[in-house]
């Protein structure tokens, strides 16, 4: 861990000064870094204690670090490989290349240290690095920046709160020494400090309230970055998460509220309820195609935060699950959004039509990416969705059942309207001479849809990892054997899921080779009412494209605007203060005297 | 040998006269000097009696622990900025002049001594104050620092008409309980003005913003750097604060206030001058509980923002808001100098906070943190944002119409030949940012010397003994 840790700090300047000679040389250097990180780390025994500089025992690889390290890994990995031929494109290709080493660095720092302080300090690291690299998208990005960081801190400096609370309280920064004393503490303590530790995680992560900079900042970073930042910096905040959840522990610390649930996860359920709703429906609404995935992180974390906060046999390895899923499915969408911008250059979904003529790959890749988001066999994303479903309604808890039922819908509403208006539909004319994305962008796609899909098959792996955190947390672990997963209402193989949906797939290709195929007419070979059709590009649905559905909730608050008017109340308090600074010079005399009468007045 | 550092910089402010452009040449070497015999020719410990008279009678120069790091930084912070100003002409003598008076005043162990050289120091800084045209803001400083000055020789008088004395060591034992609060309350007065503690520090926004390389450092860091010293020598040594929760409250309330006046600001330099405003007040708010873990953090925490204002400042005087298209260096040094006064790691600025955080809530003070933190916030959005604006100036060229391209052009060249930073600023500023980032891997060595200085200060036998040599 230590020496990863090393080589990624020196490979940050060293992939800076390689992308000036060349700037396909950055991303090789962080490729390689990822690829060996993950080597060192899927073998690496759970429990290894290290020291880092100087600091003795400060690194600590549990079975969340594990987990998490692995995801991580994964997405840069892929990540990495797409950018050695988009960088091309890439406006400050070597702080931009720089900046995604130390981003590496800080988010592994992270998830390798119980210190509190060390983990802060990895936290921020990968905060300024992410910062740093967000304006280098489209104009918009830069207002963006500021939001990002506002929010951020906000979520930073609760946590640094928190910690030197605990530690005027117990005297150490470690988390697991604090977890062993802090059931003594009173109620409302407990109530503080959680929220406020809590509060980096929720920002990070996009869940109601603090979700507002996630449109902004993911839909204008630069395109690849969007997807290090929705399939792997919000999983920062889903670690803290976890780790808090289940380190403390958070089941143990609260009375019960509902149905084995306590107090406090039950509000951040509802927190996630939340988060489902806003991110759902809003996502609906988006024209954009990078802000509507963004807004799809937001209702995901939702999910996830529920699936943790659950905290059961089922419920916990599900939001787990789900974590992997999420970061897979949104690097994926994210990367086939790339290539298309890559190829097209515009983000805009009503400006695109009918690619999936000339970029199938891409096609595929965002087709498995959806279909694992919305929950559908054989991809992975329906063993976490099952899951969570499971425990919610094995609980109970209907009311949460149902936003996570709606969110679910309302995800296969959304995912479906840059796929039909994106791909689907008229191929525009301007359009006419896009090519596939380059191959070396195929590869990494291509890795994501075989992994969803292997893991969607096999789950075991992922199982395995996940049950090792519920073991380690001291919860009752999920249970499979092989490919048959458990829960208290039934079970289920995943590999029978998979023959019926492959013999399904081969009977329908028969049918479909056997057939006489269509004949194929082009669009201008027809004419309706009398009048020839000769401007395909109108007939292209994709403006509006849920206008029906959006009337439903139009006049809708807004947080942004919300959070704008706080802002803008504080800059007119600041206005207030500056219209003192200007008055004359006998104002300030007056002050003078004021304070003076004031001292002497409080001095009697 | 102590008086050297006050009678050689005033020798070479009288001796740069002739020619206008001599003070500007001596001041470096000056500084050189002085620094030279703190290293190598003095140590802390030692008192000169003016005349051989005895230090209850006349003047004492003292150099004991706490003077002797501050006289370092002090010079050390003369010396950078000798080499990084642009400096016009005279502006050396008057330097010279201000270099001998900052160093008066961190040594001098007489109050009317030190009043001396605080009114020398006010009118060098009205002067200073009005370079590059900003006559006004420096006359509301004038009348801002006047009242506050005789403020401070009310406090001196009234030492001498109750003690009897006018040294600072025999007049720590005054301890008349109608009077001493009195007394500390004018020379209260002062240091909220000087030490900008909102509503008394208004002057500053004005002041800092002149665009000027010289004012807002010499005024800003240095000045500041030396008032803060005898702040800790007068309230925490000698005399007690009077109503010390008043004082953290204006502080706490002047931090707030001016991270929102900085929110604000469409000028780069206003906006700086309201966050070293906010900084200032946060040292003053953690001086004023008195334990010496915080009082060290408090130190560390001025250190920080000195020399992160010292590059900011400096870079803003050279390049205004043009933006660092041309000049990826001292964009890269102007980066680190705002992400450390945020407080991000691996910087001076988190160390600090994470100091100053970890002594005030193991004395369960729950409020000052969290002003700190949301100050954080707010100085995080503003920064931020003119870092990005800076960074990205010029991308976002907006659609002119042909008949304008033609003035583009010409604003375009005029701004290459403008973006010129002296290669004394760039060599300085960047020395100072990597000072900050050695800091931040390294903290404890300015912590160790922090926490030497909040030791000695807070315990008053050692600059007694010194001043008394065992007996009354």
């Amino acid at each position: 861990m230590q020496s990863l840790l090393l080589y990624l700090a020196v490979g940050a300047l060293v992939g800076y000064f390689l992308s000036m000679i060349n700037r396909r040389l950055g991303p090789i250097v962080l490729l390689a870094l990822s690829l060996y990180g993950l080597f060192t780390l899927w073998n690496m025994p759970i429990g290894s204690v290290e020291g880092l500089f100087g600091f003795e025992d400060i690194l600590q690889f549990t079975a969340l670090s594990k987990y998490f390290s692995i995801i991580t890994l994964i997405v840069f990995s892929c990540y990495a490989f797409f950018n050695i031929v988009w960088i091309s494109k890439a406006k400050r290709p070597h702080a931009f290349n720089a900046l995604s080493i130390l981003t590496l660095f800080g988010t592994l720092g992270v998830f390798l240290t119980p210190h509190l302080i060390a983990l802060y300090i990895f936290w921020e690291i990968a905060v300024v690095a992410s910062l740093f690299i967000v304006p280098m998208g489209k104009e918009e990005s830069k207002k963006a920046t500021i939001w990002y960081i506002v929010i951020s801190s906000i979520g930073s400096y609760m946590f640094l709160y928190g910690t030197f609370l605990l530690y005027s309280k117990f005297g150490t920064f470690n988390l697991f020494e604090i977890s062993g004393n802090i059931a003594s503490e009173s109620t409302g303590f407990k109530w503080l400090v959680s929220l406020l530790l809590l509060g980096a995680g929720i920002a990070k992560s996009g869940i109601f309230p603090l979700h507002v900079w996630l449109r902004n900042v993911h839909g204008n970073a630069p395109d690849t970055f969007s997807a290090v930042l929705s399939g792997q910096l919000v999983k920062m905040g889903s670690y803290i998460i976890a780790l808090l959840l289940g380190a403390f522990p958070i089941a143990t610390m609260f009375s019960q509220f509902y149905a084995g649930v306590n107090i406090f996860s039950y509000v951040l359920i509802w927190l996630g309820n939340i988060s489902i709703l806003i991110g759902t429906f809003m996502a609906i609404k988006q024209n954009d195609m990078k802000m509507l995935m963004a807004y799809s992180t937001v209702a995901n974390g939702g999910y996830i935060l529920i699936g943790l906060a659950l905290l059961d046999q089922v419920g916990f390895a599900g939001g787990l699950f789900h974590v992997i899923n999420h970061a897979l499915a949104a690097t994926m969408i994210f990367l086939s959004f790339a290539a298309v911008v890559y190829r097209t250059g515009t983000t805009k979904i009503d400006e695109m039509g009918g690619l999936i003529f000339k970029m199938p790959v891409t096609f595929v890749t965002y087709l498995v990416g959806i279909i694992s988001i919305a929950g559908i066999p054989p991809t992975s994303g329906f063993v976490s969705k099952w899951m969570i479903f499971q425990s919610l309604i094995s609980k109970g808890m209907f009311v949460t059942a149902m936003f996570a039922f709606v969110g679910s819908i309302g995800s296969f509403l959304y995912v479906f309207r840059p796929l039909a208006g994106v791909f689907l539909g008229q191929l525009k004319r301007k359009d006419k001479d896009v090519k596939e994305a380059p191959i070396v962008m195929l590869i990494p796609m291509i890795i994501l849809v075989a992994l969803t899909i292997l893991w969607g098959v096999f789950p075991q792996q992922v199982l395995v990892w996940v049950t090792d955190v519920q073991r380690q947390f001291g919860m009752e672990p999920f249970k499979f054997d092989g490919t048959v997963l458990y829960s208290s209402l039934g079970h289920w193989d995943s590999w029978t899921v998979f023959v019926m949906f492959m013999v399904g797939f081969i009977i329908a290709a028969v049918i479909y080779i056997l057939m006489p195929k269509g004949k194929k007419i082009p669009l201008d070979d027809q004419y309706t009412s009398g009048e020839f059709l000769h401007n395909f590009d109108l007939y292209h649905y994709a403006t509006k494209y849920y206008a029906f559905l959006e009337r439903e909730y139009e006049g809708h608050p807004s947080f942004e605007d919300w959070y704008t008017s706080i802002v803008n109340v504080l800059k007119a308090i600041g206005k207030g203060v500056d219209y003192f600074v200007r008055r004359t010079a006998s104002a300030y005399t007056f002050w003078m005297a004021l304070v003076l009468a004031l001292l002497l007045w409080v001095r009697w | 040998m102590i008086a050297l550092l006050i009678a050689v910089p005033l020798a070479f402010a009288f001796a740069s006269i002739p020619h206008e452009r001599l003070g500007r040449y001596f001041l470096p070497f000056v500084a050189l000097f002085n620094l030279v015999c703190l290293f190598f020719f003095m140590q802390p410990g030692q008192i000169l009696e003016v005349g051989k008279w005895p230090a209850a009678y006349g003047i004492a120069l003292v150099l004991d622990n706490v003077s002797y790091p501050f006289l370092i930084f002090v010079n050390f912070l003369i010396l950078m900025m000798a080499l990084s100003a642009t400096l016009e002409n005279r502006y050396g003598t008057l330097l010279l002049v201000l270099t001998a008076a900052v160093n008066g005043i961190i040594l001098t162990g007489d109050f009317f001594n030190s009043f001396v050289f605080l009114e020398i120091i006010s009118v060098i800084a009205y002067i200073v104050a009005a370079h590059k045209d900003n006559a006004l803001g420096a006359f509301k400083y004038l009348i801002f620092g006047g009242i506050g000055g005789t403020m401070y020789l009310l406090g001196a008088v009234s030492v001498y008409v109750k003690s009897g004395t006018l040294n600072m060591g025999y007049a720590a034992f005054i301890t008349d309980p109608l009077i001493v609060p009195t007394i500390c309350i004018f020379f209260l007065i002062t240091f909220l003005v000087e030490l900008k503690v909102l509503p008394l520090g208004l002057w500053a926004p004005d002041v800092y913003s002149n665009g000027s390389s010289v004012t807002p450092i010499a005024l800003g860091s240095i000045v500041t750097v030396s008032l803060v010293y005898l702040f800790s020598r007068i309230f925490l040594n000698i005399f007690d604060l009077p109503s010390p929760q008043l004082v953290g409250i204006l502080a706490m309330i002047s931090i707030i206030l001016a991270e929102l006046g900085a929110l604000k600001q469409k000028s780069l330099g206003r906006a700086l001058s309201f966050a070293t405003i906010s900084g200032v007040s946060t040292v003053v708010a953690a001086l004023s509980m008195r334990e010496s873990e915080i009082a060290s953090a408090a130190y560390f925490y001025l250190f920080n923002d000195v020399v992160s204002k010292f590059i900011l400042f400096t870079l803003f005087a050279y390049l205004g808001e043009r933006g660092f298209k041309s000049n990826k260096t001292a964009g890269i040094a102007f980066t680190f100098a705002s992400l450390s006064v945020v407080g991000f790691p691996m910087f001076a600025g988190f160390w600090a906070k994470y100091y100053l955080l970890k002594a005030l809530f193991q004395v369960n003070s729950y409020a000052l943190p969290a002003i700190i933190l949301i100050a954080a916030v707010i100085e995080a959005g503003y920064l931020i944002k003119w870092n990005v604006e800076l960074w990205y100036k010029g991308e976002d060229t907006p659609k002119v119409q042909d008949g304008e391209q033609d003035s583009e052009m010409e604003n375009e060249d005029d701004e290459v030949e403008e973006d010129f930073i002296p290669f004394g600023a760039q060599v300085v500023t960047l020395l100072l940012a990597l000072t900050l980032v050695v800091v931040g891997f390294m903290p404890g060595l300015i912590h160790d010397q922090t926490m030497n200085i909040a030791n000695n200060v807070l315990d008053f036998r050692p600059y007694l003994d010194l001043i008394l040599k065992g007996g009354m």
